[in-house]
């Protein structure tokens, strides 16, 4: 593995684990700044229930009760190659591109990280329950934002049996 | 009089899979059905052909919250090569949990139990999904075939897919493994579905209805 690769694991796992250390503690604490953390075309899929764009985001956490979360597990990985350099635009799932910014010198830079996180979190008024979440996040700027949020609680999915055939 | 503040909040009910595409569906639900029959075969080298050649792959895998190995079903087979960053320090170590390339990532996952997933547990998201690369996250069921008592586990997997020659093929994928939830090892491979469904009655017809399998 060549050593601009190592740099970039070693990246991805420096990203994840501050990251991650802010996301939750935002998520139980300050959640009125979540959407901060997004592409301001960022995709957020809360329990199989998608949101796309900042303003959407944000009614989805500010609609959630208060949490407590606890982290248990981060794992990341950088994504090499030519779709190191992505970016997602437009405002609609219809129009979603990736768009290589290699091409533009200024965001040449460009790097991309996948984190995968579990643990155990508390939402007021419900048990407690164990929860996966699947992040892609992106270097804009000198900010780390978030692509792509994926939340699933460890659960029993309950979903009609027509969508069931779907997988 | 009170004050018109709002604090209405609630959990959305949970759905079973999100697609930010519906066009996407068809290649996802292939994707998964020929990963997963190649990965619960016996030999699982010919997944080979689904990595690109510098693919990353990595396992996390950790005990509930304030469980261990004397109080659920070890995960022994999983801690060795689990890359929980919470646990795993030092770049040496980091790095080397990070299998790089087709042929270091097929032989760690050949050294994984053996498996049998259960495609009914499956909750499938599609948050990315566009002609240069497709993201998708899948969490579920499988148990180990071939371990003592078969124990049931709960995983999340993410695949990002970049097209390759006419199909696909994985740059990256991670795979984090825990033991399930008591109502989840209940309901995993349960033939009869959890929640009851409401079945139309069958209509006498001459002719079969042609039922469309999504």
């Amino acid at each position: 593995m060549d050593q601009e690769h190592k740099v970039k694991i070693d990246d991805a796992c420096r990203a994840a684990e501050e990251f991650t250390n802010l996301y939750y503690e935002n998520l139980d604490r300050r959640r009125h700044l979540m959407s901060k953390f997004y592409l301001d075309t960022g995709v957020m899929v809360w329990n199989g229930n998608g949101v796309n764009g900042k303003d959407m985001i944000h009614k989805l956490f500010m609609e959630l009760p208060a949490s407590e979360s606890n982290l248990l597990s981060v794992d990341s990985h950088p994504i090499l190659g030519k779709t190191n350099c992505i970016y997602v635009t437009g405002n609609d799932f219809r129009f979603l591109q990736l768009i290589p910014v290699h091409l533009d010198a200024a965001v040449g830079n460009q790097r991309t990280v996948l984190i995968q996180a579990a643990g155990f979190v508390t939402f007021q008024g419900k048990a407690g329950v164990p929860f996966q979440q699947n992040f892609m996040v992106t270097a804009e700027g000198d900010k780390w934002k978030i692509v792509s949020d994926c939340f699933r609680f460890q659960e029993v999915v309950q979903m009609p049996a027509e969508s069931k055939a779907k997988f | 009089i009170t004050f018109d503040v709002s604090d209405e909040t609630s959990i959305p009910p949970s759905k079973g899979s999100f697609l930010c595409l519906p066009e996407g569906q068809p290649i996802v639900r292939q994707f998964l059905e020929q990963y997963y029959s190649l990965y619960d075969a016996e030999n699982r080298q010919p997944l080979l052909d689904a990595y690109h050649q510098n693919a990353l792959f990595s396992l996390s895998t950790a005990y509930h919250a304030g469980e261990n190995s004397a109080t659920s079903p070890r995960l022994f087979d999983y801690l060795p090569e689990s890359r929980n960053l919470r646990k795993v320090n030092g770049y040496e170590r980091r790095n080397k949990l990070l299998k790089s390339g087709k042929l270091a990532i097929v032989t760690s996952l050949s050294q994984l139990p053996s498996s049998q997933h259960d495609p009914l547990s499956f909750a499938v998201d599609l948050p990315i999904f566009t002609p240069q690369l497709i993201y998708i996250s899948v969490s579920g069921l499988f148990k180990e075939t071939k371990t003592a008592k078969q124990p049931v586990r709960a995983f999340n997997r993410v695949f990002v897919l970049v097209p390759a020659g006419s199909g696909f093929c994985i740059v990256n994928e991670q795979f984090f493994v825990t033991n399930p939830t008591p109502e989840q090892e209940k309901a995993a491979f349960n033939v009869n579905p959890v929640v009851p469904v409401q079945v139309e009655p069958p209509v006498p017809s001459a002719v079969p209805v042609p039922v469309a399998l999504g």
